[in-house]
């Protein structure tokens, strides 16, 4: 994926180029090479705000904002920062103001905030940037709250990478996120970041960074920004309700059961003994017996406990896999479906 | 990268499925244009690293462990780096460069209140270097390329390249510990910047250092690039040079008054009354207006500001003291660093608390395991010592904080201030006068000296003349009318002489006879047609950063068997930001307001050698003029009497 889009970045360069060029026509070559993004930062620095609000634990009291409408109608991501009942909102001029929480959405793990004065410039999203696949991106945040009072943004270069769905109903991810995500290679899963902007290097905007996603299972944090278009849906109160999901991958789709009970000594690095197979199950059917040490599943070799549990978390309802145990001093290859847990 | 790999693959399984993916506009072929401008681009921004990939050093200690980068700015092998990377690494070790050959270093000065140090690369007699360009006119949005060393990936010592954005300007970043490591106006990146990259070079497009990649946000992230990593503007850095060079632990300034916002204006709430500032006119509740020639609109941009400038430099300050605007000119005064840096006698002072820490911590590991162990041994600490580790249980809950044993000697960087390492400093000095004398060049062969007629101008007014005779020998003969007051200095090859007015001729020694600013310029335009110039008053040193004609120099001191010192100011950079020394100033002090300083403007060559068409005769901070000297004509002599530079028998007649 990434070497098919690597020389698309320079196209946004082209056109960034041509844009510098038609903006400030005095620049030299090399001004406008360095100078490509200006405009566009300049345009999105106008139309930010840092939030301030409660903070509890590792969950920061501080977010970033996109002014939305003339009137202080600010949207942002969800987040403890919105839980007290002070939120203060530091406009580009510096000037700090209360904000009310109006509504919030839970889909998109996204609220909208009102400040009670005029804010002349703002992010029209019925203007969408026509940034591609590939195409440059810039993300500007208040990430780990680095500018203070009137001080600018911070900046970030990405790429364009996807637009697709998480996969979050199924109980994989313990995210509450529902919809389309725009997935971008600046990091912008920062503490601070979300509720920043993710604009195209024409100035307009593209998503907004969405509430902090950490993977639990490898703690590894998603880029990704809220599309445009589902925030319209949002602020015009038109959001759909999500379409039904189609499996797209049978890895993915829900736990399996096969009727195996290990020994459970507590230790992650016992040895895979079977204690038990519960009556009419998948096991029982395959033949394995009580005592029976695993192996193998599917191939991949079984040393203990916890190698058996990410095992059978990688197992599909329905697709048989080849079991090998060794009963006594033998060794036995077994097939085995799983059946779809209850 | 395999792990990173792993890493994209993992997210990728979670989370993308290609076969639902939607929703953006289709791609589109470039075009022929599109095509060739993109390598265009390409091409430019290649060359931009090619042109400054040799200047990129890989730092490593004695041991060769550790790994830090840094960028050669002076082909005499000087190059930038942090201050926290030579102190992990020592006062020398090894350094690679992109040809793949290991160079022995040795450290030159360092900062730590701004984290850089200057070290110097031995071993070949020009070493590549990149220019330093300008961070004032780094914009946020522009391309930012880092260079170094990041994890020691180089085997082969070639330098890594990171390309990103400017993500913000004019960041402050608070320090770690007293005074020390403070990033104020610095710049923030999004090019990677990772362990290893610190003291590295931040490029512009043009292959120009903007600034040195020092430190990174990584809370809650690892020690890995999360997106912000932050390099010391390269404005602040050359305000350093000259005290680095100078071999000094620099100090960073303070005007001793605190200011905070106040309804929109800068307001001074806290003030040392015994400060220089004070005794100026500042008080409480004075209104900040202009801080080095820049409006001062809030307290942090002031903060931001003065964190970029040393200890001793002059300052112009504006204030307003109750509707009443007024301009100052004042040196600041140096922030103290905290008992953790190196002290004259560092090893004991720094043992001492260390132990007791340790003891502390044992305490509290001994209170922990008090119930089932007789505490007997408490008397006995080595044999404590040893017990943690000894009998550490298996089921300790959380892992002990291990202290890593730190290096017996911290590295000896010298005294807070002051100059540590004489010889090195005079010869920083002797490579700068040299640099000096490379600038004014050197006489073709037929040309034994020169006769420089001005004219004295006072205001608008003409107020008398002088000639100066200049032989290539270092000989030169000064004379001057003023105000209808004739005055004749002199150095015959072995006597320096002066006449004023009718008293008798006197012989002097040079430092003296410079203290008469029209001596002044004869002996010092003279001195740098000599072998070691200012070698006639004594050894040299170079003393610290400075400003004179409104500019950063180095101010060089000439020291005589008396300790009378003789000063000379040298740029720095040329208005193009290049490498440029040039001598811009002359005076017997720095300090004081009634002390005449020459400064020297417009050099133009004749006979092969360049010559200052106009000085100025100025005093104090300020460099209030005085008297104009304009030079009317410069010729070449093919040959010098010996009688133009010897003693008068009497005094001059009217």
């Amino acid at each position: 994926m990434v070497r098919k889009n690597n020389r698309l970045p320079l196209l946004a360069l082209v056109v960034a180029l041509s844009l510098a060029g038609a903006s400030t026509e005095a620049l030299s070559a090399d001004e406008s090479v360095n100078a490509a993004f200006s405009a566009a930062v300049d345009a999105a620095q106008r139309r930010c705000v840092k939030i301030f609000g409660a903070g509890i634990g590792r969950s920061e009291g501080y977010a970033t904002g996109l002014i939305i409408s003339n009137d202080g109608l600010i949207l942002s991501a969800q987040g403890v920062f919105l839980a007290g009942d002070r939120i203060r909102v530091a406009l580009p001029d510096g000037s700090m103001h209360m904000a009310k929480v109006m509504r919030r959405s839970q889909k998109l793990q996204a609220a909208i905030l009102k400040v009670e004065t005029e804010t002349p410039d703002y992010f029209d999203l019925t203007h969408k940037s026509t940034a591609r696949k590939g195409d440059w991106v810039l993300a500007v945040s208040n990430a780990f709250k680095v500018a203070d009072g009137p001080e600018p943004l911070s900046v970030n270069l990405g790429v364009l990478s996807l637009r697709t769905q998480l996969e979050t109903q199924n109980g994989v991810q313990d995210v509450p996120y529902d919809g389309d995500v725009l997935l971008i290679d600046a990091i912008t899963s920062n503490p601070g970041a979300p509720g920043g902007a993710v604009i195209g290097v024409d100035g307009h905007l593209i998503g907004m960074i969405g509430r902090l996603m950490e993977s639990k299972a490898t703690s590894t944090r998603l880029n990704y920004a809220v599309p445009v278009d589902l925030l319209e849906a949002f602020v015009l109160n038109k959001e759909v309700e999500a379409a039904p999901m189609v499996t797209p991958n049978p890895t993915l789709a829900g736990k399996s059961e096969t009727g195996i009970r290990l020994f459970a000594l507590g230790g992650k690095r016992d040895p895979a003994y079977i204690d038990r197979v519960l009556p009419n199950s998948p096991a029982a059917m395959a033949g394995l017996k009580p005592d029976d040490l695993i192996v193998s599943i599917a191939g991949e070799v079984v040393r203990d406990v916890s190698d058996f549990k990410e095992a059978m978390k990688q197992l599909a309802p329905g697709s048989e896999v080849e079991v090998v145990v060794k009963r006594k001093n033998d060794v036995i290859t077994v097939k085995l479906t799983p059946a779809p847990e209850n | 990268m395999l792990r990173i790999v792993s890493l994209v693959w993992i997210w990728g399984a979670i989370v993308v499925s290609p076969a639902l993916a939607q929703g953006l506009p289709p791609e589109t072929p470039l075009s022929k244009d599109e095509a060739s401008a993109v390598r265009a681009a390409e091409d430019a921004r290649i060359r931009a690293i090619d042109s400054v990939y040799g200047a990129v050093v890989a730092i490593y200690g004695n041991d060769r462990g550790g790994g830090g980068s840094g960028v050669l700015f002076d082909p005499a092998g000087l190059a930038l780096t942090n201050h926290h990377v030579v102190a992990a690494a020592g006062t020398e070790g090894w350094a690679g460069l992109a040809d793949g050959k290991l160079y022995r270093w040795r450290i030159v000065g360092t900062d730590p209140g701004g984290d850089v140090a200057i070290i110097q690369l031995l071993g070949k007699e020009q070493f590549p270097i990149a220019p330093l360009g300008n961070s004032d006119t780094v914009r946020v949005g522009d391309f930012a390329m880092a260079m170094g060393n990041p994890f020691v990936l180089a085997e082969d010592q070639r330098p890594t390249v990171t390309l990103g954005l400017v993500s913000g300007i004019e960041r402050y970043q608070p320090g770690a510990g007293e005074n020390t490591l403070v990033y104020g106006n610095c710049i923030q990146v999004d090019s990677s910047i990772n362990p290893g990259n610190s003291g590295g070079p931040l490029f512009n497009l043009q292959g120009e250092v903007i600034g040195i990649n020092g430190r990174g946000s990584f809370k809650e992230r690892g020690r890995v690039n999360v997106g912000l990593g932050y390099a010391i503007s390269v404005n602040q850095v050359k305000h350093f040079i000259p005290d680095l060079l100078a071999t000094r632990m620099v100090q960073h300034g303070t005007l001793d008054a605190v200011f905070g916002n106040r309804g929109g204006e800068v307001i001074c709430h806290t003030l040392n009354l015994d400060s220089k500032i004070a005794s100026l006119g500042l008080q409480l509740g004075d209104k900040l207006i202009a801080f080095e020639g820049q409006t001062i609109t809030n307290a942090n941009q002031f903060t931001n500001l003065i964190t970029t400038y040393p200890a001793g430099w002059p300052c112009e300050v504006t204030f307003e003291h109750e509707g009443k605007q007024s301009t100052v000119h004042v040196r600041l005064t140096a922030l103290p660093y905290g008992a953790q840096q190196p002290q004259p006698k560092p090893e004991e002072k720094k043992e001492e608390p260390k132990q007791e820490e340790k003891k502390d911590a044992e305490q509290k590991s001994d209170d922990k395991k008090e119930g089932d162990k007789p505490n007997d041994e408490k008397k006995d600490p080595p044999a404590e010592e040893q017990k943690p580790a000894g009998d550490k249980p298996a089921e300790a809950p959380k892992p002990m904080e291990i202290k890593l044993p730190m290096r017996p000697k911290p590295p000896n960087f010298g005294v807070a201030g002051e100059i540590r390492d004489e010889k090195l400093n005079r010869e920083n000095a002797a490579r700068l006068l040299d640099r000096a004398q490379e600038f004014a060049g050197a006489p073709g062969d037929d040309v034994a000296g020169w006769k420089i007629s001005d004219r004295l101008t006072r205001g608008e007014q003409q107020v008398g003349q002088q000639t100066l005779t200049i032989a290539r020998d270092g000989r030169f003969a000064v004379e001057v009318k003023l105000d209808e007051k004739l005055s004749r200095f002199g150095f015959d090859g072995k006597e320096f002489w002066s006449v004023v007015g009718d008293d008798a001729p006197t012989v002097v020694d040079a430092e003296r006879l410079a203290r008469n600013p029209f001596a002044a310029q004869g002996y010092l335009l003279a001195t740098l047609q000599t072998k070691e110039p200012l070698a006639s008053i004594g050894k040299v040193l170079l003393d610290s950063a400075d400003k004179a004609s409104k500019q950063l120099s180095y101010r060089l001191k000439a020291i005589d068997s008396d300790t009378d010192e003789f000063f000379v100011w040298l740029s720095v950079f040329d208005a193009a930001g290049q490498p440029h020394v040039r001598v811009l100033k002359t005076a017997e002090t720095y300090d004081d307001e009634r002390t005449p300083a020459v400064l020297y403007h417009d050099w133009k060559a004749t006979g092969g050698v360049q010559w200052p068409q106009r000085r100025q005769i100025v005093a104090g901070m300020a460099e209030a003029v005085a008297l104009d000297i304009v030079t009317n004509q410069v010729e070449t002599l093919s040959e010098v009497a010996d009688s133009l530079f010897q003693k008068p028998d009497h005094g001059s007649q009217k």
